[in-house]
């Protein structure tokens, strides 16, 4: 018995040995973009402990070509911009604990977390605050944890600050049990991006601060009206919103796809210019994302969000997230194109250091002569 | 290099930070010249452009390459990453090179998404030869260009690309081709940005490491955007984490020796070497959550590619395409150092070996 076993796993070894030696010789071949594969040695080991590397002590290059260590290149990308794989849902609006050490040597951590990231004014902002042992996973006495908040990019003087509760009032959902709570109203006054902080006391262990940020919004002055259609349309899934619009601007709906048991398909966008008043905004599904995932219909339409984006400063005003938006009709997963994405390419004259136009250009700051690696290379 | 940039700087000008939502200045620099191609440079946390503004640091706010220069004045070796990453020794011994873009902006008085919005600008004016943003006087036209960034460059990057915000960069046909490189890229926020935010209020916490990180501990809006929450929020908004080409990740090896490089290697910045070190300890360390010092792997590492070896975590969030390309040594403080320009870092004269930071990797974001 241990003879066989002995000999399955020494054929194990030589094919597997074949295996990698038919891989590496495969990929030299078929990656033109790679360097030239001319023999074979392992991959580096984990190189032992050594004084202090200067730039005198590079070592010679090989005395022959060896086979460099080339990472594995990702698969082509078979999907447009606006249809990305899901691997599973996660809900906009949200963030998620943000979690420190209670102090050096504790194993005890300190976990602070924004009720929602995306706060739509006169919404109140709340905040969660625990100390929780990892070991047990029960949360302890923070003995009354404090925070505050301000604008992002306002200094000290900004803060407004308060208790955290512990008492089932004032949005603590369970009195006592060391989830510590605390809600503003802040008002117009703080309407941008928004930092929080929570700050526990404890004896042994210092101040401690945590912080979280969120946006503080009134929302981007546009709304989906709950109308919804979908169709099929050359080989991808179409699916339409209306939206009310209350002020002209760029908005961007984004929207999961998912199958009739909630399996995650796909992430979808779109960007249109709207002006004010009701409209339409389409999104689309590419087919291979949906004939790929082999799930049939009908399909749900979950975690919606549309936002009000101003590009020219890098901001938006996001709007709540509509979990659950539209059934479809029941497609099915065939209906759909397996054709892949392929960026169009229509490239113009290139310009590059060569030019003619750019002989003006500013000289390097640092000429070849001066290239350290040009010194160090092939000794 | 880096990190020891922002920290030193940090710990000299800890005031006078700036509250500012307008556009700050970027600058744009031909630092090596080349013939493959151009290649940006995007550095991480640091003000490298406004000296009247806190934080700013003069290393590489008055040296375009200073960023990437593992500069013995620092307690490096003197090797450039954009050098390295910029050059192929040819079968004949000569050399292929590519030109080196550096582009700086101030990562410290503006949250990352600011900072983004103003590299974004600068790297319109390079694709069309204008100067909008003022980053360009020279007005250098480059219709198209490769983007290799550290540590924050890499939330700025994935901004650019997830956001849809730039198509004259990122969409068809736009200047941004190839697949974006990121060493140490904090595409999932630091969260040292979070664990040492409130450093300066605790009595007993990381009290030898106080001077030395107190550029994460500084409540600057850079950091302040950095930690895990807000990058994470900005996923969930479809801010982050939605690139629509392939972005590479060097990343950390992760494992109990991803701290620092001490059980590798000795190196020349043995001191920042150790202090990472420390920092891990200090700030707490597991095996699910594996560290280069400062950014934490399996937070830092969303990947479409988590079985790969030593591969990261695959997030819901990050539904783009990430794709876990090199497990590097090299920790945080000196992302390139000596030790692997010695053991991994040399280019025979048919290859690169890409797995040290920086070699040659300019001419994989092609």
């Amino acid at each position: 018995m241990r003879g066989e076993r002995r000999f399955a796993a020494g054929a194990l070894l030589v094919l597997g040995a074949l295996a990698l030696l038919l891989y590496l010789l495969g990929r030299g071949r078929d990656d033109p973009a790679r360097p030239p594969v001319t023999a074979l040695t392992a991959a580096p080991a984990l190189p032992p402990a050594a004084p202090a590397a200067k730039a005198d002590d590079l070592p010679p290059l090989p005395s022959e070509q060896v086979a460099p260590l080339v990472p594995d290149s990702p698969p082509p990308v078979v999907l447009p911009p606006d249809t990305q794989a899901l691997s599973e849902e996660f809900v906009p609006g949200t963030t998620e604990w943000d979690e420190v050490p209670l102090g050096e040597g504790r194993r005890e951590v300190i976990r602070f977390l924004a009720a929602h990231y995306n706060v739509i004014a006169p919404q109140p902002i709340v905040l969660y605050l625990e100390v929780v042992d990892p070991a047990t996973g029960k949360r302890i006495d923070a003995a009354l944890p404090r925070a505050r908040i301000r604008p992002f990019n306002a200094g000290d003087d900004a803060w407004i600050e308060a208790a955290m509760r512990d008492d089932g009032q004032g949005g603590d959902e369970v009195a006592g049990d060391h989830r510590y709570t605390a809600s503003f109203s802040p008002g117009g006054k703080l309407l941008g991006r928004v930092l929080a902080e929570g700050v526990v006391e404890l004896a042994k262990a210092g101040v401690r601060r945590v912080p979280q940020s969120l946006i503080y919004t009134n929302g981007p002055r546009a709304h989906l009206t709950g109308r919804w259609r979908d169709e099929p349309k050359d080989g991808h899934l179409y699916l339409s919103a209306e939206l009310a619009v209350e002020a002209a601007g760029t908005f961007t709906m984004m929207a999961q796809l998912v199958g009739p048991a909630r399996q995650p398909i796909a992430l979808v966008r779109a960007t249109d210019q709207l002006d004010a008043g009701t409209h339409w905004m389409t999104l689309r599904v590419w087919g291979k994302a949906i004939r790929d995932s082999e799930i049939d219909g009908p399909y749900e339409v979950r975690n919606v969000l549309l936002r009000r984006d101003m590009t020219e400063r890098g901001d938006y005003d996001p709007g709540p997230t509509i979990l659950s938006a539209h059934h479809t009709r029941p497609y099915r997963a065939n209906d759909f194109s397996e054709a892949a994405y392929v960026e169009p390419t229509a490239r113009g004259e290139e310009i590059g250091p060569g030019h003619p136009s750019q002989r003006n250009n500013p000289p390097p700051l640092h000429g070849d002569s001066e290239r350290h690696s040009r010194q160090s290379i092939g000794r | 290099m880096r990190s020891s940039i922002l920290i030193t700087s940090l710990v000299v000008v800890s005031l006078g930070i700036a509250s500012t939502a307008e556009a700050n200045k970027t600058r744009l620099d031909i630092v090596w010249g080349g013939t493959q191609g151009t290649v940006v440079f995007i550095h991480g946390k640091g003000n490298c452009t406004e000296s009247s503004l806190g934080s700013f640091d003069s290393r590489c706010g008055n040296d375009a390459h200073g960023y990437w220069l593992n500069s013995p004045s620092d307690g490096g070796d003197g090797h450039d990453f954009m050098d390295e990453a910029t050059v192929r020794v040819n079968a004949n011994g000569t050399l292929t090179t590519w030109e080196a873009i550096a582009i700086r902006y101030d990562g410290e008085n503006q949250g990352f998404w600011s900072a983004a919005n103003d590299v974004a600008a600068c790297l319109k004016d390079l694709a069309a030869g204008t100067n909008g943003s003022g980053c360009n006087p020279s007005l250098v036209h480059r219709t198209s260009f490769g983007i290799v960034v550290h540590s924050e460059g890499g939330a700025i990057i994935d901004r650019i690309l997830s956001t849809g915000w730039f198509p004259e960069l990122t969409g068809p046909n736009g200047a941004i081709i190839g697949s974006p490189v990121t060493s140490a890229g904090a595409l999932a926020g630091a969260k040292s940005a979070s664990a040492l935010y409130g450093i300066d209020g605790a009595s007993n916490f990381c009290t030898s490491l106080v001077s030395w990180v107190a550029g994460w501990a500084l409540k600057t809006p850079g950091t302040q955007s950095l930690t895990r929450s807000s990058v994470i929020g900005e996923a969930r908004n479809g801010l982050a984490g939605k690139s629509p080409r392939w972005v590479l990740k060097i990343t950390s090896t992760g494992g109990s020796g991803s701290c620092n490089n001490n059980f590798v290697d000795g190196i020349a910045e043995s001191v920042n070497d150790s202090k990472l070190g420390l920092l891990c300890g200090c700030v707490g360390f597991s095996s699910n959550d594996d560290t280069d010092g400062v950014l934490w792997q399996f937070d830092t590492d969303p990947t479409s590619n988590p079985s790969a070896s030593n591969g990261g975590k695959l997030r819901s969030e990050y539904t783009g395409y990430y794709w876990h390309w090199v497990a590097s040594f090299a920790n945080h403080s000196h992302n390139r150092n000596d030790a692997y320009v010695s053991k991994y870092g040399y280019q025979s004269a048919s290859f690169c070996y890409p797995i040290s930071p920086g070699t040659c990797v300019g001419q994989y974001a092609w």
